[in-house]
């Protein structure tokens, strides 16, 4: 998988290459993993919006060699962290334990846009829903595990925990994701 | 002996050690329930990469638009060249200057005047306030004399008005 190559002098003109090619690269992997934390395209969209700007800022601390999406992973997944952080303070929510399935998902949406709350929820397939009843932590190490088919130590590098805690959400939202995704598939055949 | 489905999610995900993950594949061969279970839990990843695959989105032009709008906002940064030409401004180059213009007057000897110290002899004043004062004794008492210049008339003098002074105190 190319990446885009760190410049040996940094002048901004290298800066918005950089950011030009990786947008480019890896605009749509970015919002398609800020769209599965989120469950909303709103949020989605601020998310990965936010994820460049910061690739943009800190495009220098890039190490040129290695995976570009675990590092934007990364940012997504830090910046979603800290949003729901902010909610959680704004609005006083708790954010759910790993093994507590949610009424209304651990996607809450962020966006307070009432519309395009409704839309998002209209439009969200039964991976949306699936992904909805995780909690925030269960939900990122799914997609990486069983989307992204990323392996725990990178998991555990991506979301900045240990392999013992990525392995025990996997457990659980395995668990959860078991019983749901068994139903989908004896409905889809009756 | 059966495997419980969280040590097969992990073989599933290749995250065992190679002799672990040679002996449950052995294992699987021949343990119909374990490779149910496994099958369950393959089918589980399956349907989520399947259904990722379904749902997946374009990535929308507007999200490209407002990074960079909000890259031309933020604070660009500056080449050394740009901060060497700042350095020019007035309102730093002008102190700078006066500041280099007072250390290389004080500092270098010759620029201003006739390449002498600053500062006169100390002995030249003492003698030269001796000269004035022995002119006239009464004009300032209180001045360093040098012992030299002093004659013992005036010193017994001295001595006695301060006796004097003494003995009418007690």
């Amino acid at each position: 998988m190319g990446v885009p190559r760190k410049p040996p002098e940094p002048p901004s003109q290298e800066a918005t290459e950089f950011l030009e090619r990786a947008m480019e690269q890896y605009g749509k992997a970015t919002y398609n993993f800020a769209y599965r934390l989120t469950g909303n395209e709103a949020d989605a969209r601020d998310l990965t919006q936010e994820a460049f700007i910061r690739v943009y800022r800190a495009w220098r601390s890039f190490q040129p060699g290695t995976s570009f999406l675990s590092w934007i992973y990364r940012i997504v997944t830090n910046l979603h962290r800290d949003e729901l952080r902010r909610q959680k303070g704004r609005f006083q929510e708790e954010i759910p334990e790993d093994n507590a399935p949610q009424e209304y998902g651990g996607s809450k949406p962020l966006a307070v846009d009432p519309v395009e709350d409704y839309m998002a929820e209209q439009l969200g397939g039964p991976l949306a829903k699936a992904l909805s009843l995780l909690s925030t932590d269960q939900r990122q190490v799914i997609v990486l595990a069983d989307i992204e088919e990323y392996s725990y130590q990178e998991i555990a590098e991506i979301m900045g925990c240990s392999i013992g805690t990525v392995r025990s959400r996997l457990h659980r939202a395995r668990a959860l994701l078991r019983r749901l995704v068994i139903r989908e598939q004896q409905q889809a055949q009756s | 002996m059966h495997y419980n489905a969280d040590t097969l999610d992990d073989y599933l995900h290749g995250a065992l050690g190679p002799e672990r993950d040679a002996t449950i594949h052995a294992h699987l061969e021949s343990c119909a329930p374990c490779r149910a279970l496994y099958d369950e839990a393959a089918s589980v990843r399956d349907w989520l990469q399947n259904a990722a695959r379904a749902e997946e989105l374009e990535f929308p032009s507007i999200i490209k638009a407002r990074v960079w709008e909000r890259v031309r906002e933020l604070p660009q940064p500056v080449s050394f060249a740009d901060r060497l030409r700042a350095l020019w401004r007035p309102m730093i180059a002008v102190p700078v200057a006066a500041v280099l213009a007072v250390f290389v007057y004080v500092g270098v000897p010759g620029i201003h005047g006739s390449g002498q110290p600053a500062g006169v002899a100390a002995t030249y004043l003492l003698e030269e306030h001796a000269a004035v004062a022995s002119d006239n004794p009464l004009a300032d008492r209180g001045l360093i004399v040098p012992a030299s210049m002093v004659d013992d008339q005036q010193t017994s003098g001295l001595i006695d008005a301060g006796d004097t002074a003494s003995a009418s105190g007690r």
